[in-house]
């Protein structure tokens, strides 16, 4: 019933090709993503490379798909991390109030206030380029949203019977808010991590294409960009293109799933 | 009866809802009458089709809801033959309903003088001034203290009970020959329900409107009507005069009920723990509804609807087994 | 029958509990003071804003009172840290209001239940279930129920599930919040029924807060009247219902409807509207809609007195 709708299975078949492409394909290419064949560099699409090759003559098409597995590992650690720390500290900010809250709100105001891309930037940039930094940069400068969307959650549901009947049953606070409140205050948040995966894979490649985070030789959507841009201008349009298509593939599928899940559970509610 | 003019005329009135296993009749072939100038109670509990009666009436049922069958008279009219333009002419000006949700009932956004001179604009065609002085007066006449300066007021700032006789002010206003008030209390604190009920015997007073009363609570009943129907999962299982009801309830839904109901000038017999808990309003599809509860069935009770029977002068009842 | 010569078992002492809104206080409890002996229903009654649930909530520390103490056998139970006062929990439960928000929605019947009893380690394993079941059983409802989640229930059962959630800890003391406004007229009295019962079979003492006095009358052995945060008269159920003596209390069941045409009744209709809760009148809180004011009563506050029998009113003119 929920695959009728267009969207939604749009999105999904977009994603089961990637996961699926990113994890069989390659055993059936025979070429390794660091292989190099310095006699067949910058080779157009052939049958032999169906991406072409490019500088080093490393077939393009095994490392996009290694650059999906990549990415797509990264937008779910991401994804998970955002979620599970902002909705615990979202829960603790609604739940208590306050000052408590105050002081919170204003730290996710501060971290708001600058473009989430800027701030990955700067994170990534004061960490350095490894692949935990880079999820936990994004992560964070993701994570207000989800703290702030809890939050609301739990401002409005501490409010009712089941909240005060669990203090009067003698639950202490953490109880309250993590195991009756949080699951209860789940929604919102779960949609918001769906759209969330889309926009780490772009931040990621976004990072990567400005030389934060990932680095060459490490196949990714970001690194094969920046290392196939300058090709374009003397007419070698494979390399960029293609991981560029793919990485903006996989980013519509995620948008894709999350809008229709924010719109389902939007109606469920009324 | 207090007056012989028929005022409304129920007769046969069925209507369903889409359900999982096909049509559910939320009304069952529910027929009744309202005279002039009398006050007739609709008394029954949750899922009893009491207010879907009252909104059958006023044309208010919601989209999904089909008449199967039956005829709603009001003064001689069909009122479901009725084109939606000459309903809303009828709405408001001689048939009214008073709702249960007041607050909501009343446009936030607009001080409550206007709203009920808006009604006297609209429905008498008065000039803006004299609608203002009228809905004074009215407000007035509704005891609300103060009135020139309560109706200034927005709703949020006045009290539920005032809103209500804010309510009662507009619905009356153009004085309508049938009034349905749909739990009017609900909600309000039992002092203020005294007032309102007061309010509501006035104004029949005044305007020799029929009052359709409708609620869950025998005590108003006993107090306020003067004839009752009672309802039971969208089927009118007894009707009589008020007194004779109390005195001599001849249905088992009716008596289980007066035998059960709670009251504040004496202690009652506490009843068996038996199922009167394990309740669920599972009613049968085809005969009595009430079948599946009733301490009298009978084997014909499940599978014929009992019609309507006459016992006395103002007693009818639906009931095989009536005693 | 004198259950007197017991001591109390929870004896509340000039309670006060004020909300603040900017620079306005509103004082929903205003000095109580009462005491409830073991074994007894004692209703407290009263219309909106009279402060019967927000006095019940601070008994329990729900809500944290603003003064005054909260004497549960021997303990003040306002001087307790927040971890001894869950402890104590175990012996002062409530049941709620509304069935509909009063349970966990992702919370199965059985994870509700079970939950007191693990909090306060009263049970698990095997006795867990056993004592699943026989509280289930007490209620009247389903073993199979357990697996249900509350949407899944009617009213009626959800409001079941409320109770047994309050008794499945053996409290001494359970505070009923309008346990019957939510439910049909014919199923009221069949839940006062169970309450009774219940009551005797645990060995429990209630405070029954309500608004509908019918349910007060039938369950409880004595009443106390609320009107704008404090006690106005308290006494025997009989005497105050047949023989109320403060004029609100008068008033007020002058007011109730009663479900018999053949009584006729001289309704006592008061002036106006309660006043607001910030700004409650120097002096007596209902001077200014009593029918009988006097001079006096506008700037003393008149303290409960005894009348005989157990009888207490606050008012100077009586």
């Amino acid at each position: 019933m929920l695959l009728k709708d267009r969207r939604l299975l749009t999105g999904v078949l977009i994603l089961a090709a990637a996961v699926l492409a990113a994890s069989v394909l390659p055993s059936f290419i025979p070429y390794g993503p660091l292989q190099t064949e310095p006699g067949a560099t910058l080779q157009p699409p052939s049958l032999n490379h169906p991406m072409g090759t490019d500088h080093f003559g490393r077939d393009i098409l095994v490392r996009v798909l290694y650059g999906v597995r990549l990415d797509l590992r990264i937008a779910v650690m991401v994804a998970l991390t955002a979620l599970v720390a902002g909705t615990l500290v979202g829960t603790f900010s609604g739940y208590y109030g306050g000052i408590v809250d105050d002081v919170i709100m204003r730290i996710t105001d501060v971290m708001m206030a600058f473009p989430s891309f800027v701030l990955a930037m700067a994170i990534t940039a004061m960490l350095g380029n490894t692949i935990p930094n880079v999820v936990l940069a994004i992560a964070f400068s993701y994570s207000p949203f989800f703290i702030r969307l809890t939050r609301a959650e739990v401002l409005s549901a501490r409010e009712l019977g089941y909240v005060e009947a669990a203090r009067c049953v003698g639950n202490p606070d953490w109880r309250i808010m993590y195991l009756h409140l949080l699951p209860n205050c789940l929604t919102p948040a779960l949609v918001q991590a769906t759209l969330c995966l889309g926009w780490a894979i772009l931040t990621a490649a976004g990072l990567a294409f400005l030389g934060l985070g990932i680095r060459p030789p490490t196949p990714e959507g970001g690194v094969l960009v920046a290392e196939g841009a300058g090709d374009v201008i003397s007419g070698q349009w494979w390399t960029s293109l293609f991981p560029g298509v793919v990485i903006v593939f996989m980013a519509f599928g995620f948008n894709l799933i999350g809008d229709c899940l924010r719109d389902i559970t939007a109606q469920e509610e009324r | 009866m207090t007056g012989v003019e028929r005022r409304l005329r129920i007769q046969g009135l069925t209507v369903s809802f889409p359900g999982q296993g096909g049509p559910v009749s939320v009304l069952d072939n529910v027929s009744f009458e309202v005279f002039g100038n009398e006050i007739v109670g609709l008394v029954g509990e949750s899922g009893s089709g009491k207010t879907m009666t009252s909104l059958a009436v006023m044309g208010f049922l919601p989209p999904s809801g089909r008449i199967e069958q039956g005829e709603i008279c009001f003064k001689g009219r069909n009122l479901l033959e009725c084109s939606q333009a000459e309903m809303r002419k009828t709405r408001g000006r001689e048939i009214a309903m008073i709702f249960q949700s007041t607050r909501s009932a009343l446009n936030p956004l607009m001080r409550v003088g206007d709203q009920v001179a808006r009604v006297y604009r609209i429905q008498r065609g008065l000039d803006a001034k004299e609608a203002q002085e009228k809905a004074v007066a009215a407000l007035n006449r509704m005891g609300i203290p103060d009135a020139e300066r309560r109706a200034r007021a927005y709703p949020h700032q006045l009290s539920r009970g005032m809103c209500q006789r804010v309510l009662i002010a507009m619905m009356v206003a153009c004085e309508p020959a049938l009034l349905i008030a749909d739990e009017p209390t609900t909600g309000l604190d039992v002092t203020i329900q005294a007032q309102i009920f007061e309010l509501i015997k006035e104004v029949r007073q005044a305007t020799e409107a029929s009052i359709l009363l409708i609620t869950h609570d025998l005590g108003v009943v006993a107090e306020t009507c003067e004839r009752v129907v009672v309802m039971y999962a969208g089927q009118v299982m007894e009707m009589a005069a008020v007194e004779d009801l109390f005195a001599r309830p001849r249905h088992p839904y009716t008596q289980r009920l007066l035998t059960s109901v709670l009251r504040v000038d004496k202690v009652i017999e506490m009843p068996q723990l038996d199922a009167g808990l394990t309740e669920d309003v599972a009613y049968s599809i085809a005969g009595c509804r009430f079948a599946s509860r009733c301490p009298r069935v009978l084997p014909t009770c499940w599978e014929q609807t009992p019609l309507g029977a006459q016992i006395e002068a103002d007693h009818w009842v639906t009931c095989h087994n009536y005693g | 029958m004198s259950i007197r010569q017991k001591q109390p078992l929870l004896r509340v002492v000039e309670l006060v509990k004020e909300f603040h809104d900017g620079p306005l206080v509103l004082r929903a409890v205003n000095s109580i003071s009462f005491e409830v002996y073991p074994g007894e229903a004692v209703g407290l009654v009263g219309e909106s804003g009279c402060g019967k649930t927000t006095a019940a909530r601070s008994i329990l520390r729900l809500t944290e009172p603003t003064s005054g103490h909260v004497y549960f056998g021997d303990t003040d139970l306002t001087t307790l840290s927040r971890g001894e006062m869950r402890a104590a929990r175990r012996n002062l439960q409530m049941v709620f209001q509304d069935p509909d928000t009063s349970l966990n929605p992702r919370f199965t019947v059985r994870r509700t239940l079970a939950e007191p009893l693990k909090l306060h380690k009263l049970a698990n394993g095997g006795t867990l279930d056993t004592r699943l079941l026989e509280t289930m059983g007490r209620v009247n409802l389903d073993p199979e129920f357990l697996q249900r989640y509350p949407h899944q229930l009617s009213e009626g059962q959800r409001q079941r599930v409320g109770v047994a959630r309050a008794i499945i800890t053996e409290p001494q003391f359970v505070a009923l919040d309008e346990p019957t406004s939510a439910l049909d007229m014919s199923v009221r009295i069949h839940m006062i029924a169970l309450l009774q019962r219940l009551q005797k079979e645990l060995d429990m003492t209630y405070v029954f807060i309500a608004h509908d006095l019918s349910a007060v009358r039938a369950l409880c052995n004595r009443v106390m009247v609320m009107y704008l945060g404090t006690i106005v008269e308290s006494g025997p159920t009989g005497e105050i219902f047949d023989r109320p003596l403060h004029h609100y209390t008068r008033a007020l069941l002058s007011a109730i409807p009663i479900p018999d045409p053949e009584v006729k009744r001289q309704r006592i209709l008061l002036k106006d509207e309660p006043p607001s809760l910030y700004d409650v009148p120097k002096g007596c809180a209902f001077h200014e809609r009593c029918p009988d004011v006097q001079s006096g009563c506008r700037d003393v506050r008149p303290k409960l007195r005894d009348v005989g029998g157990g009888h207490l009113v606050a008012c100077e003119g009586i």
